[in-house]
């Protein structure tokens, strides 16, 4: 069964997914790292969110933030794409439930007058933990978080969403610098096997 | 210089300091994820790191001549925790390449038919031994400019790393063999292009050991999936480290 990308359900599947994979624990049994990786929204990104289920999945994955986090989006490109939606960050500070209580359909409606100007450089952030051959962590952070991750990875929405769907390959866009990376590259060199494997398991996930 | 016999007409001389050098070489290389464990074909003092590369390359001017290559690599640490590529399998096209190989690095060569030609839209190496036995085909689509320098430094940094086994048999019946692990390396300058891009591409591939052989076995590097699949142009410069160990087998 399919899952839409991004959402908590698809980070939810990945997680499993990987965590149940014999070979992992394998090829990554030494393989420790934490990556942040962040998504900047792009005009894929602007389009596909005028869906109300991909809206809704994005919306799944900000509900993750614990309430005190929404302070760090203030004054950052993040905070202006809340505004376009109609939201207003001192709000969702004083009422945090306000995020259970949005309507859906009005975000995704309000999302096809916004311009990727208006909101450049908005994204959204992910970090994750790898140890001993699995997921320890996966969790959405607030802007400037996690900065001092081992590696990073930043890229547009449209990128990441074809490594996700398998249809590109992580190491040719980063080589191409679709998608640019931080970090020791030595290390990865001599963990190239958990990487592909991660990869591809990423890559099974059937998504929508 | 480091001589080949006959010593009053070497069959190569190579420069002790610069090693072997090589001009306008260009090459396609494949890592992949190896299918299973390998430790039968690394020495002591190696460790696998579960990746397998396929290289072949063509040097059109060099210090020991003009030659084509393909080697099998299996990528390693050794000891110190260097990370670098140890060679099960190698092919040549001629007798300096193959000599200078076998009697400095200890590099397994023999001798070969080795392609590398664009084919359409493709890239196309092959191996075959003997002629006409097709051991393996490496076909990419250079879809991709590399723009990174980091990520091909990282695959290639400078120095790569290589290791190879240099095998002097007895003399004399029922002595045994020495042979020398050998530690070596190689720098790999990436040409630019006149805008200043590496002339670097990557690819969808596939790696196809079309016709396994046990006189050359170069399809036990069994291929789980590829990581990587580059054509690169470049100048090469190859050169001794030293012995890292000593067995006699």
């Amino acid at each position: 069964m399919s899952v839409v990308y991004p959402s908590r359900e698809w980070m939810e599947a990945l997680v499993k997914k990987v965590n149940s994979d014999e070979r992992f624990k394998t090829v990554g049994a030494t393989f420790e790292a934490d990556f942040l990786l962040t998504v900047l929204l792009d005009e894929e990104a602007l389009k596909e969110y005028q869906i109300p289920e991909k809206m809704a999945g994005l919306i799944s994955i900000l509900k993750m933030l614990p309430p005190e986090k929404w302070a760090k989006f203030k004054g950052k490109p993040e905070e202006k794409f809340i505004e376009k939606l109609g939201l207003k960050l001192d709000e969702i500070l004083r009422d945090p439930l306000i995020v259970d209580r949005l309507d859906i359909n009005e975000l995704a409606r309000r999302l096809a007058s916004v311009k990727l100007e208006e909101i450049k450089g908005a994204g959204l952030s992910l970090h994750m933990e790898i140890k001993h051959g699995e997921i320890k962590r996966f969790e959405p952070v607030a802007p400037g978080e996690k900065t001092e991750a081992r590696f990073k990875i930043i890229g547009g929405y449209s990128a990441f969403k074809q490594v996700v769907q398998g249809k590109a390959d992580l190491i040719q866009l980063i080589a191409s610098g679709k998608l640019k990376f931080q970090g020791d590259l030595g290390y990865v060199m001599r963990h190239l096997a958990a990487i592909k494997r991660f990869a591809d398991l990423m890559a099974s996930i059937p998504v929508r | 210089m480091i001589k080949g016999t006959p010593f009053d007409a070497p069959l190569y001389e190579i420069d002790e300091e610069r090693g072997v050098e090589a001009r306008n070489a260009k090459a396609v290389v494949a890592l992949f994820t190896l299918k299973r464990d390998l430790s039968e074909l690394i020495p002591e003092g190696l460790k696998s790191l579960g990746v397998g590369a396929v290289w072949i390359a063509q040097y059109d001017i060099s210090t020991i001549g003009a030659f084509k290559e393909f080697v099998s690599l299996i990528q390693v640490e050794d000891e110190v925790g260097d990370r670098g590529f140890y060679m099960p399998y190698g092919y040549v096209n001629t007798d300096a390449a193959l000599a200078a190989s076998r009697e400095i690095i200890g590099a397994p060569k023999k001798l070969a038919k080795i392609e590398l030609t664009q084919e359409l839209d493709l890239m196309l190496g092959i191996l075959e031994r003997p002629v006409g036995k097709r051991l393996a085909t490496i076909i990419i689509k250079p879809t991709t400019r590399v723009t990174e320098k980091e990520i091909l430094e990282s695959s290639l940094p400078r120095p790569t790393y290589m290791y190879s086994l240099r095998y002097t048999p007895p003399s004399r019946r029922g002595e045994k063999g020495t042979a020398h692990l050998v530690k070596w390396y190689i720098t790999a300058d990436i040409h630019r292009d006149a805008a200043g891009d590496m002339v670097a591409f990557m690819g969808p591939a596939s790696v196809i050991y079309d016709s396994p052989s046990v006189h050359d076995p170069v399809h036990k590097l069994e291929i789980d999936a590829i990581i990587t699949a580059t054509y690169i142009e470049f100048d090469l410069k190859i050169n001794a480290i030293g012995i890292l160990r000593e067995f006699k087998i």
